[in-house]
């Protein structure tokens, strides 16, 4: 391979800058495949989504519609919401109890008295694209008028639960180690889901699998965020969550065992990376092209453009 | 024991189909158009009434407990309004304009204080509706005790204080609810036969008859 060629290879895996590059216009313009709807059935349920360093909070509305905000109180921007998962009909800021519902228009504000002309309608949660494609809940912060991704539809598929895991490596470097993977069966080869995903299948489950620049704010180019989501087929609810079986503790641990192992190659990976060498399972150019062509390839110095 | 009568509005992905609305009728039962069910209900205090009313709505057996109303000493026709709050559910009255003005400050927001009186707020269903969006995102121990710090009588219906179990299957019914000490007009209708029916079964989720509150109405429009 061409030396400069490996070098930018490395570097689009490593580099702060680079990575500060993605964060600023990578993942703001693509897509997100942000979860599957049914975990947000009911009206009022809400999830806290935060895998790109953003705040996002989406929501099903009482009109059945699922929103997505930024999850950011219009006062003093603090966060609306700081729980996970939650279900009410009416969101609330912790410091001074600004009160949106589940449209984001600001409904209630205590002493009102205080804030001279406040207009409630100026004052809703900031909204972000949101879209539901074959039941996966995608969002798009900067370009909702991109295309949506073409993804596969999980019928009689329920999400069961969703695992979260990190690993110290690159996101592309992460992807590529499950990528190469057989799946927790090692049974399977993993399907793309999205570009920043695969699906797998586990024994009658589906697994879909997205990995994220951010493991913990602020991130870093050598540390990523994996997020499991198990689609087991649709249960009744008389018959109890196939959580509380026994055959949910098995495929748990497989779960874990198999990202644990990917991400202990990941790992490796990356090591030699840093240590200047690009490993052979790293140097396929498909994806960073996909990189180069979601941030627009002006917007890529030449020292890290992978050309055509 | 004093006679209670107890309004409840229905969530609308709950409210039943056909559910009977009182029609704007001139005089006390005007009120009634705000929410989808109503019942004379005998009670020892407020809190008792409400109780009966999340089990009736819940399925569970009501449990009066009686004694000391926190709630209590309201007027005839004053109300107790019933909200659902985070791991409970809360009873707050409405003695009076500086309690109503207290509230609306505290809690929601000063157009709702513009556009009601202490008197109508308990059936302005925009001030309903908003009060059960906000106070559903305080504990419900929490939002009892601030109003009780501002000097608004307030009540956390302690055997209610759950997150689960049958203090949510009230919640997925019932959007907000109202109790109020019944004036003497209607407590006369106490101990009919038409009343007797609507006692038992108005606020069940599986009451769809129009006709057993028909001739409830009847009476009333007599």
């Amino acid at each position: 391979m061409e030396h400069d060629l490996e070098q930018r290879l490395r570097l689009r895996s490593m580099d702060p800058d680079f990575y500060a590059l993605e964060r600023q216009l990578l993942w703001p313009r693509q897509w997100l495949v942000a979860g599957r709807a049914d975990e947000l059935a009911g009206p009022g349920h809400y999830a806290m989504w935060e895998e790109t360093g953003v705040p996002l909070i989406v929501i099903r509305s009482v009109d059945g519609e699922l929103r997505c905000f930024y999850n950011s109180c219009r006062h003093r921007g603090a966060p609306v919401v700081r729980e996970p998962r939650g279900r009410n009909r009416a969101l609330r800021c912790q410091y001074h109890s600004w009160t949106y519902d589940t449209f984001g228009r600001l409904v209630s504000v205590p002493d009102e008295r205080d804030f001279v002309d406040l207009r409630f309608e100026e004052r809703s949660l900031v909204p972000v694209a949101a879209k539901v494609v074959a039941g996966w809940v995608l969002v798009n912060q900067s370009a909702p008028d991109a295309a949506a991704p073409d993804l596969p539809a999980q019928g009689g598929k329920q999400t069961l639960t969703t695992l979260r895991f990190e690993a110290q490596a690159n996101w592309k470097t992460m992807l590529a180690a499950l990528d190469a993977s057989s799946g927790p069966d090692g049974a399977a080869a993993p399907v793309a889901l999205g570009w920043n995903g695969l699906l797998v299948a586990q024994d009658a489950s589906q697994l879909a699998v997205t990995v994220w620049p951010v493991a913990e704010w602020p991130g870093s180019a050598d540390t990523c965020s994996i997020r499991v989501a198990v689609l087991a087929p649709e249960w009744d609810e008389d018959d109890g969550s196939p959580l509380e079986s026994a055959d949910w503790a098995n495929q748990h641990q497989a779960i874990t065992a198999w990202v644990a192992a990917s991400a202990a190659i990941a790992e490796g990976w990356q090591r030699e990376l840093t240590a200047g060498q690009l490993p052979s399972a790293l140097q396929g150019v498909a994806r960073h092209r996909q990189v180069d062509e979601a941030i627009g390839p002006h917007a890529v110095p030449t020292a890290w453009r992978v050309g055509a | 024991m004093p006679i209670f009568a107890c309004f409840v509005k229905f969530w609308p992905e709950a409210a039943m189909r056909g559910a009977p609305r009182f029609s704007a009728d001139s005089g006390w039962w005007e009120a009634a158009g705000a929410f989808d069910a109503a019942a004379l209900l005998v009670a020892a205090t407020a809190e008792d009434a409400a109780d009966a009313i999340l089990a009736t709505a819940s399925g569970a057996r009501a449990r009066p407990v009686g004694g000391d109303s926190t709630v209590g000493g309201l007027p005839p026709g004053v109300a107790a309004q019933l909200y659902r709050g985070m791991g409970g559910w809360v009873l707050v009255g409405l003695p009076d304009q500086p309690a109503w003005l207290t509230l609306a400050m505290a809690f929601l927001r000063r157009r709702v204080y513009q556009r009601a009186t202490f008197a109508t707020a308990w059936h302005t269903p925009a001030v309903n509706e908003l009060a059960a969006l906000v106070f559903a995102t305080h504990h419900a121990d929490d939002a009892a005790g601030t109003c009780r710090t501002y000097g608004v009588p307030a009540t956390h219906l302690a055997r209610w204080a759950a997150e689960a179990g049958p203090s949510a299957s009230a919640a997925d019914i019932i959007q907000y609810g109202a109790v109020l000490l019944a004036p003497p007009e209607v407590t006369a209708l106490a101990g009919s036969e038409t009343w007797a029916s609507v006692l038992t079964a108005a606020l069940t989720p599986e009451f769809r008859d129009d006709v057993a509150l028909g001739p409830a109405r009847a009476t009333v429009n007599n």
